[in-house]
């Protein structure tokens, strides 16, 4: 039989894969000019996660700077205002300008590799919602400069609080002008998502056989094309009431306060799932590569990540269960109902593992981690899913804890986990496997210490939002360990700074595939050239380079 | 089998421990809470004991030993039994808890027949007005002597909640309970304390910068010191003016 | 030419799921806001069923006209050449945003600025559409690498 790239026709005979036709692709420009002008969707992915991380940094500081205020009773840091202020920026660096840009980045750069094509369908649209991106984040930032500093809000800026009436510095303005720029950044990325999973695939790539974690960004564009559009519309109502004589939020003159939170939660809680299904499908493939066997029942795995975001659209007033005026039954089933198809996951996840071969490479310890950690966040989920039981803990520190748990021991461990495996394949080198478990466990730590005793917090009674509280209320200890937790949090992203840092100081060393990966992005070099692939293997099944290995001298991954 | 039994123990003992930290519940409405928080924590404890145990087992069992270098497992890549079998028993669970939680709902949602007492709640940045219907009290408080809203124990008890300002929200945890103050609703609630006492409430919807100050007292008396309390109001609590 | 069936079947899924949930949201609750929101998600999922579907005929229409290549029709189009359209365009939104927070001499700065990245973009897209149609009619319907 001949060698190389082929694939099968319909009568049974084999001919081979014609090589990728890739149009020529223009030379990058040099040096910083040719960041800023480049549409090149692997430039555009590390700009994303590189400006992403560097959010997170920032949101980080600034949820050291809390835990300092709440370590113990008593105003001893940065006061009342100040503290309102810090809690509004976090939420919304962590979840706009950190989160979703950062699934956003790792989609841009593996996606168009993991179907097989030379990039994006748009990607001078793709460089433009970067920079729409990055220019929004920073018109948010901005607000730490101007007079009355940022925005003292919360993150989901109810009414009528954040109305100019309460809150008439400017920067809630800047808040809203730059999130309404980076929710249609989003918008326009997840319209060349969608359009590059459609119409790009190369031949042999049916849906069904797509990695899932490019399965995950599709549905993940859909989610953020339904749920961004009223995140906007929301906030240019909001601006029209504070600014253009609007009311559509203020009771006194006829509009509905709870009107916000509706289309607010209509948007916020798809939001969550554009945070979580992107790493779901990082995990997914980590898990099936790490353990030398197929992902078991990748048609499972689709049909419940389809399921996830289709219920997720049709829950959003669990988060206004005490509000009084929503149907709390309706929410209640409907948000029970998510709990199926994740656990879906979870033993696919089990399944995939079970009587494989495991090895514990930095990917596969933070896929576990995650593993641990994402199911205490979904059991208690289920907990605040349940209106009763959410009556008494609903915007307290259970609530913080909870989605602390699924955005940190959830999404931000399959982002590290996702880094890991990533990285030798955008940078040819591999990071320290020694600093990656000195990272890996300072954060499973940290994370411990400082969330487990926030939901006993929020038992006991502690709202959330609050800069201090009484020495009286026996709170203190528990907040204590909880900012000791915090500390070890920030320690532990050192390690993996270092890591960064000394792993480009090496010269690139990794071969295509340096762990035995199933996916198309493994065929190539690493990093790959421009146009993405010389060749491709055939492509019949989902795993076209673990096909590809075997064919070649049915030799397994090592 | 000894370490099966062992793990059970422990996760008793663990489901035990979380299933005491919530406060002791304080009214009739609060028990229901309780005992489904208990069910669900039993529920949680159950999940939590299967699932993290099948992981603890794959990464245990399934380690790469070095005479697996160089082969593959057997690649089974689905069971349709399987599949089945875990979409059907989280669905089961699923239901179950939702039965469990609508019974509660409907203990803690419920309306008294006749309220004893009906007390207007209004919530202003950053105090509370407790306006007791037919007698004209109206009580108020300062951040530093927060509101008191003195109530008879043992009886229902009817609130009409709502803002003056901004949403806001009457929490007080041993009641195991909240529910929101927003302008242009009126939230209806009732409630029967248990014993005489004093609990501690808050503010739990942020409202501006004092929202962490925004406290509150209930203070529960028996029907006789109640009493006493609304013929000499004044005398017994605190009564500070000036509410918007 | 690819048919488009499981495409078409996930937006038409989720219009159901759109409409028949937002269907049962009002007669189980009678509350407008999610009924509208509810209803929108299915009806513009329901929109682009369509408009899949319809573009999916169109272009199968289009490619069976050129003779089948064994290429998909989107890797003959010509890569974007880098530049710097896509920057100022950013640069420009973010002035008007910031003109509607500051004052309105920033927001007609922005939108000059975008207006003018937006023409520079335009013509860029006209002059490599150009090119690509006057390479593929001297070499031929497709590359042959």
């Amino acid at each position: 039989m001949a060698r190389g790239p082929r694939e099968r026709l319909p009568g049974g005979e084999w001919r081979p894969v014609s090589t990728v036709a890739a149009p020529v692709r223009h030379l990058e420009l040099a040096g910083i000019t040719g960041w800023l002008t480049t549409t090149d969707h692997k430039r555009i992915g590390l700009l994303y996660i590189t400006s992403a991380f560097a959010f997170f940094l920032v949101g980080g500081l600034l949820a050291e700077a809390m835990r300092v205020e709440l370590v113990a009773p008593g105003l001893q840091f940065v006061g009342e205002q100040g503290f309102d202020q810090l809690f509004t920026m976090h939420g919304t660096i962590m979840l706009l300008l950190f989160g979703t840009p950062m699934a956003i980045g790792l989609a841009n750069y593996v996606v168009p590799l993991q179907i097989g094509t030379d990039d994006m369908s748009f990607p001078r649209l793709n460089a433009l919602t970067f920079w729409m991106f990055l220019v929004g984040s920073l018109i948010v930032l901005s607000s730490f400069l101007v007079q009355g500093g940022p925005a003292a809000i919360g993150w989901t800026g109810y009414t009528p609080l954040s109305d100019v009436t309460y809150e008439p510095a400017v920067g809630v303005d800047l808040w809203i002008v730059g999130l309404i720029l980076t929710g249609l950044s989003a918008v326009l990325g997840a319209v060349n998502f969608v359009a590059t999973i459609y119409g790009r695939r190369a031949p042999g790539m049916t849906l069904f056989r797509m990695p899932i974690f490019t399965w995950n960004i599709l549905v993940t564009g859909l989610l953020i094309l339904f749920a961004f559009p009223p995140l906007t519309a929301a906030l240019a109502m909001l601006f029209i009431d504070r600014h253009l004589g609007g009311t559509f939020f203020l009771p006194a003159l006829g509009g509905s306060a709870v009107l916000w939170q509706h289309i607010f939660w209509f948007f916020g809680h798809p939001e969550v799932y554009i945070l979580i299904l992107p790493f779901f499908g990082v995990i997914t493939e980590i898990v099936s590569v790490f353990s030398r066997k197929p992902i078991f029942g990748y048609a499972a795995f689709v049909l419940a990540t389809i399921a996830i975001a289709s219920l997720s659209m049709s829950v959003w007033a669990h988060h206004m269960f005490t509000t009084g005026v929503v149907s709390n039954p309706f929410f209640s089933i409907a948000s029970f109902a998510i709990a199926v198809p994740t656990g879906i996951k979870f033993f696919n996840w089990i399944a995939t593992m079970w009587r494989g071969h495991l090895t514990f490479e930095a990917p596969m310890l933070w896929a576990i981690g995650f593993l641990y950690l994402f199911l205490l966040g979904g059991i208690t989920g289920i907990i605040v899913a349940s209106p009763p039981l959410d009556y008494h803990v609903q915007d307290t520190y259970f609530v913080v804890a909870h989605f602390h748990n699924t955005l940190i021991g959830g999404s931000v461990f399959a982002i590290f986990a996702g880094l890991y495996y990533w990285f030798p394949k955008m940078t040819g080198r591999r990071l320290s496997e020694r600093l990656g478990r000195i990272h890996f466990a300072l954060w499973v730590l940290g994370f411990t210490l400082t969330f487990l005793p926030q939901y006993e917090l929020g038992l006991l009674g502690m709202p959330r939002r609050i800069a201090d509280y009484g020495a009286a209320t026996g709170w203190r200890d528990l907040n204590a360990l909880s900012t000791v937790g915090a500390a070890v949090l920030g320690l532990g992203v050192l390690p993996f700074l270092v890591a960064v840092a000394a792993a480009l100081r090496r010269p690139p060393d990794q071969g295509p595939d340096p762990w035995g990966g199933a996916t198309l992005e493994w065929w190539t070099d690493s990093p790959p050239p421009p146009g993405n692939f010389r060749d491709l293997p055939p492509i019949r099944s989902v795993r076209p380079v673990f096909d590809a290995r075997l064919d070649a001298g049915g030799e397994a991954p090592s | 089998m000894s370490r099966l039994v062992r793990s059970a123990a422990a996760l008793a003992l663990i489901a035990g421990v979380v299933a005491g930290c919530l406060p002791a519940p304080a009214t009739e409405e609060a028990r229901a809470t309780s005992t489904l928080w208990t069910q669900f924590v039993i529920a949680a404890a159950v999940v939590g004991a299967i699932v993290w145990g099948l992981i603890t087992v794959a990464i245990v069992r399934f380690r790469r030993r070095p005479r697996d270098v160089g082969t593959v497992p057997p690649q089974i890549a689905d069971s349709r039994r399987l599949e089945i079998a875990w979409t059907i028993l989280p669905i089961v669970t699923v239901l179950g808890l939702f039965g469990l939680t609508l019974v509660a709902l409907g203990k803690v949602d419920a309306r008294a027949a006749s309220p004893s007492v009906t007390v207007d709640v209004i919530a202003y940045r950053w105090q509370w007005r407790f306006d007791y219907a037919g007698s004209g009290i109206s009580v108020s408080g300062t951040p530093d002597q927060p509101a008191e809203l003195v109530l008879p124990a043992g009886e229902p008890v009817h609130i009409v909640l709502t803002s003056a300002d901004v949403a806001h929200s009457f929490f007080v945890p041993q009641f195991l309970f909240k529910r929101d103050a927003i302008p242009g609703i009126r939230n209806e609630f009732d409630f029967t304390i248990n014993e005489p006492g004093t609990y501690a409430g808050q503010c739990a919807e942020f409202c501006g910068v004092f929202h962490d100050r925004m406290l509150l007292v209930v203070r529960a008396l028996s029907r006789a010191d109640f009493d006493t309390w609304l013929a000499g109001h004044g005398s017994a609590s605190p009564a500070a003016s000036g509410a918007p | 030419m690819r048919s488009l069936g499981p495409e078409v079947t996930l937006f038409a899924g989720m219009a159901t799921f759109g409409i028949v949930v937002g269907s049962a949201y009002w007669f189980l609750t009678y509350e407008t806001g999610g009924t509208i929101l509810l209803s929108a998600f299915g009806i513009a999922s329901a929109l682009a069923a369509i408009a899949v579907f319809v573009g999916g005929r169109f272009a199968g229409r289009r490619s069976r006209a050129r003779g089948a290549t064994g290429h998909s029709p989107a890797e003959a189009e010509p890569a974007p050449r880098p530049g710097w359209a896509p920057l100022g365009i950013a640069l420009g939104l973010g002035g008007v945003a910031l003109g509607a927070a500051f004052g309105p001499w920033l927001a007609i700065a922005g939108a000059l600025v975008a207006v003018r990245s937006a023409k520079s973009w335009l013509d860029t897209a006209v002059e490599e559409t150009d090119e690509a149609r006057r390479g593929s009619r001297d070499e031929g319907a497709a590359p042959d690498r």
